[in-house]
């Protein structure tokens, strides 16, 4: 199977799963982003992928990294629909056809490199301490980047890199 | 036995059949005394004369008639048939119009199958109709479960066309749901109000009457039994025996005259639950207080040891607490099912916490029509649950409903009970703000857009967009929404909330369901017979459903379906018997092996296993209920069981007719079994698809609607058609026979699996195909030359389909080799 019909499969199944959506909108008054964020709709989301409108929204579009992943919204669809997981998958094909974000690219690189997103400053160790936190445990680099090599994450990033400079 | 051949070659126009060599081949066919016939148009005024001469002449005792589809001979010649004493299961139709003359064009095949149709009606004839007309006695009365707007419309309608109705209501008030929601739309007055049949009082032409002076439970014809329930049910159609249990009351319902003194008499008080505990009320108390047909009733459960206050204080004489619960059996003819609904349980739709501490103000639709009710806990007063003002509400649509997770349906009427209470409370006091969050506003019934406008009118704001959550402080409630329409965030901060919550069945149905048996749908409602039109049907004749015990309604259209399956009813009650003139199932007890199998391949209930003197016990069958399908007969092992005219060795006799060629035929011959009902409707459907199109001088040119060609529905030749009652009817022996006999292909045609006319016929020839399927692969013959397909008029075209392409596939295969 070559890696496009992957992807058309994939993208197929999802599409599958939203037929249920009827708009009603309980997805987004649930979202703790929308509530901040008005740019961010799951509900918008669920309407392109049952338009099938992918112009500019699904792929090009970043909003979807917007989403926290806290999946209140699969929790509360009356459909019982995934939304979360929906918008998670998305964002796989996303980064599958190389159209990630250049700041998410950035993360990657620097969990893989260091382990964590943001470098450990001096005063996020001294609020940890104010707050009677433990100290946080060197990141195991070693298989942080064995995660990166088993899941070709580390090659991807490598492409990218190669494409865009 | 003599047996007469009439054939017909409708207006001369079947020309494409060589009639000559027809009747020739009919001649010789049976021995002494038969004969054959032909007629240019049987149908005609002569050519019914001419018949009718022909049968007094000669005095057939069966006929076969070969012409137009036996559908419509049927018809044409009851009269005639009747006239000359015949019942038509002496005749034998071979449809030579539809299913040949107007699809086969070329003459040596159309004449062939002609032949074929004909010998194999000719084969059927030769068994001698035992089709006798049975008059079953039924009883006139009526059992009704459940006193709600549908209960009562049907019992007043059948008392009124003189039955003798028992009502049977479970709680110790009648009026159902009604009660408890006040008013009701789209006349915005009173939901109990009953229609006036005039049986007492002096203002008989009035539309309608208050229920506390309907003198509903007055009427002669009905007999009403509170807090009772059906406890068994045997019987079938015209003599149920319905045993129902009825709780005390310790009220003499003749003698009290609702004084109230027990009432003051009584010591007890506690949370009153038609007032939503709020309030209190006495263990001697009046259920519903605007309901009349009730009387004090008294619950012992929450009396002191041994007070007997209240039968102290009554002045009449009409307590008697030694009362005890009983039970009585009751005989009716049939069943009517005035269930209703419940609200589905709020608590269930978690994010909405309702009855959670500090939610205490989220309630639901039918609790804040308590609230807006004058004889309601407030009287009538919208305050919070604590007595505080209540300056906003926020409507909630659709909590359990139209949802995969909850309920699936939409509960049809809460849009409207929703707009019902928010004009009601902006006509008190427009200052409260109401806002209604929706899906979609269903207002489907007439004047419902008027009174949804009437509320937009009234300031009532709806936003589009379904609540993620509803949070409490204590003081306020937050309503997290999306207003979808303007794509924005918002919390609305309210006093109260209502919930509009989706319509359940009533509890109970289930157990119901089994002992009248009858299906349950997929929504847990009691199965309609047909979705279009028998929706107050269910497949036990005799018991009909009404209300929202079908799938939530409003109030006019629970009379209206309660109006319908009490007239359905009453024709079948009304006649004082139950004519049975078609064939119905006969089980041979010498032969039957008491394996049972036909009592659960009868969708239908109508097979029981009875105890006998001898030989202890016995299968027997309803006659009331067979509706002569043969499902119990294409599963007995033993062939113990027959319907006569589609009996095993009949059905057998006219396949021999069908396939009398297949030696010298070079052709694959397919033999098609096909329902009575849709199957065969949708050949002759292809037939006239063929013959009653308009014909176009420029189609008449191209070569269009010459016979059988160009034409979307034309088969191919040498498929032989059989009609069976059902499809359920074929058992695996016959379809193994038949190939035997010399069939090459077999088309099993019936009608929509979930639309079959006997239930579960369509299903179970299915299952019966797929399984032979198999073994025929293992017999070394191709699955392929065995097919089912269903099929309806409008879609005759599948069958074509179907045809053709078995055609195609047999000429490959070529003819089985026996």
């Amino acid at each position: 199977m070559t890696e496009s019909t992957e992807l058309l499969e994939k993208f197929e199944e999802l599409l599958e799963v939203t037929k249920l959506c009827y708009q009603c909108g309980t997805c987004a008054g649930g979202c703790p982003v929308f509530r901040q964020y008005p740019d961010f709709n799951p509900r918008r989301v669920m309407e392109k992928l049952l338009m099938k409108d992918f112009s500019d929204q699904i792929f090009d579009d970043q909003q979807i990294w917007y989403c926290s992943m806290c999946y209140t919204c699969s929790v509360r669809c009356p459909q019982g629909i995934d939304i979360g997981h929906v918008i998670t998958e998305m964002k796989n094909l996303a980064v599958q056809i190389k159209n990630a974000p250049p700041g998410i690219i950035a993360e990657m690189e620097a969990i893989m490199e260091t382990g964590v997103t943001a470098a450990i400053s001096k005063g996020i160790m001294k609020r940890r301490e104010q707050l009677e936190l433990p100290e946080l445990p060197p990141p195991n680099l070693d298989e942080i980047q064995k995660i990166f090599e088993v899941t070709g994450a580390s090659k991807y990033i490598k492409q990218i890199k190669e494409e865009t400079s | 036995m003599k047996i007469g051949t009439f054939l017909c070659n409708c207006g001369g126009s079947l020309k494409n059949i060589d009639w000559d060599e027809l009747q020739n081949f009919m001649k010789d066919k049976g021995g002494e005394g038969n004969f054959c016939v032909y007629h240019e148009g049987l149908c005609s005024p002569e050519g019914k004369a001419w018949f009718k001469e022909a049968v007094n002449r000669e005095k057939p005792t069966s006929i076969v008639f070969g012409g137009c589809t036996p559908k419509t001979a049927g018809y044409l010649f009851e009269d005639t048939l009747k006239e000359l004493n015949m019942s038509p299961y002496q005749v034998v139709g071979a449809n030579l119009r539809e299913h040949i003359g107007w699809i086969t064009h070329e003459k040596d095949h159309a004449t062939r199958d002609a032949k074929a149709t004909l010998l194999g009606a000719f084969n059927k004839a030769t068994f001698e109709s035992s089709v006798k007309p049975q008059e079953i006695e039924i009883s006139e009365a009526a059992v009704i479960i459940g006193a709600g707007p549908a209960g009562i419309q049907a019992a007043q309608d059948l008392a009124e066309k003189g039955h003798t109705v028992h009502l049977i209501e479970r709680n110790p008030y009648i009026g159902g749901n009604a009660v408890k929601l006040g008013t009701f739309f789209p006349s915005e007055d009173c939901a109990t109000c009953m229609p006036n049949v005039g049986i007492k009082g002096l203002d008989q032409q009035s539309v309608r009457r208050c229920h506390y002076r309907s003198a509903f439970d007055l009427h002669p014809n009905i007999n009403l039994y509170i807090k009772s329930e059906v406890t068994d049910v045997s019987g079938a159609l015209g003599n149920y025996s319905v045993a129902v249990n009825t709780e005390p009351t310790y009220v003499k319902m003749d003698k009290c005259v609702n004084c109230g003194l027990c009432a003051e008499a009584c010591p007890v008080d506690t949370p009153d639950e038609m007032q939503l505990g709020l309030i209190t009320r006495k263990a001697a108390y009046l259920p519903a207080a605007h309901s009349n047909t009730t009387k004090y009733v008294i619950n012992k459960n929450e009396c002191p040891d041994g007070c007997t206050k209240c039968a102290e204080a009554c002045p009449v004489d009409a307590i008697d607490l030694s009362m005890t619960a009983k039970t009585q059996t009751i005989t009716a003819g049939g069943v009517i099912l005035a269930t209703g609904f419940e609200e589905y349980d709020p608590k269930l739709v978690e994010e909405y916490h309702y009855g959670a501490p500090g939610y205490e103000n989220v309630v639901t639709q039918s609790e804040l029509a308590a609230f807006l009710t004058l004889t309601g806990p407030t009287m009538g007063r919208l305050v919070k649950k604590d007595g505080g003002k209540v300056k906003s509400l926020v409507i909630i649509n659709c909590v359990g409903s139209r949802s995969q997770k909850y309920n699936m349906w939409c509960s049809n009427i809460c849009c409207m009970i929703g707009i019902k209470h928010a004009i009601k409370i902006k006509e008190k006091n427009p200052k409260i703000d109401v806002t209604c969050c929706y899906i979609d506003i269903r207002a489907v019934g007439a004047n419902y857009e008027e009174f949804y406008n009437k509320a937009r009118d009234l300031g009532v704001k709806f936003v589009r967009g379904r609540p993620a959550e509803i949070e409490s402080d204590g003081e306020y409630l937050y309503v997290y929404t999306e207003d979808s329409q303007a794509d924005e965030m918002l919390t609305i901060k309210t006093d109260m909330v209502a919930l509009s919550m989706s319509m359940v069945a009533s509890p109970g149905v289930k157990e119901l369901a089994e002992k009248l048996k009858i299906d349950i749908d997929e929504s847990g409602y009691f199965k309609s017979l047909y979705s279009k039109f028998k929706t107050t049907e269910t497949k036990q004749p005799g018991v009909f459903v009404a209300g929202t015990a079908i799938a939530p309604a409003d109030i006019p259209t629970t009379k209206i379906r309660a109006g319908f399956a009490a007239s359905h009813l009453d024709m079948i009650l009304s006649k004082g018997t139950v004519e049975k003139k078609f064939p119905i199932a006969e089980i041979d007890n010498d032969k039957c092996t008491l394996c049972e199998i036909c009592i659960a391949a009868c969708p239908f209930g109508a097979i029981q296993a009875v105890e006998v003197a001898n030989p202890g016990i016995k299968v027997e069958v309803s006659p009331t209920v067979c509706v002569g399908c043969g499902q119990c007969a294409s599963s007995c092992p033993a062939s113990a069981i027959t319907i006569d005219y589609y009996a095993e060795d009949q059905i057998l006799k006219q396949v021999e007719g069908l396939v009398y060629d297949w030696k010298e035929n070079p052709d694959p011959i397919i033999v098609t079994f096909a329902c009575w009902e849709c199957a065969y409707s949708a050949i002759d459907a292809l037939g006239m698809n063929v013959n009653y199109r308009p014909k176009t001088t420029s189609d008449l040119k191209a070569g269009h609607y010459e016979i059988g060609k160009h034409i979307a529905g034309e088969y191919p030749p040498n498929i032989r058609i059989l009609p069976v009652q059902c499809t359920g009817n074929i058992s695996a022996r016959m379809i193994q026979k038949t190939f035997s006999m010399g069939a090459d292909g077999i088309i099993i045609l019936g009608c929509e699996e979930d639309k079959c006319h006997y239930d579960t016929g369509s299903k179970a020839s299915g299952t019966r195909v797929e399984i032979l399927k198999t073994m025929l692969e293992y017999a070394g013959i191709d699955p392929d030359r065995l097919e089912k397909e269903t099929i309806y008029f409008m879609s005759c075209d599948r069958f074509s389909i179907t045809a053709k392409k078995m055609s195609k596939k047999l000429s490959k295969l070529g003819k089985l080799e026996r």
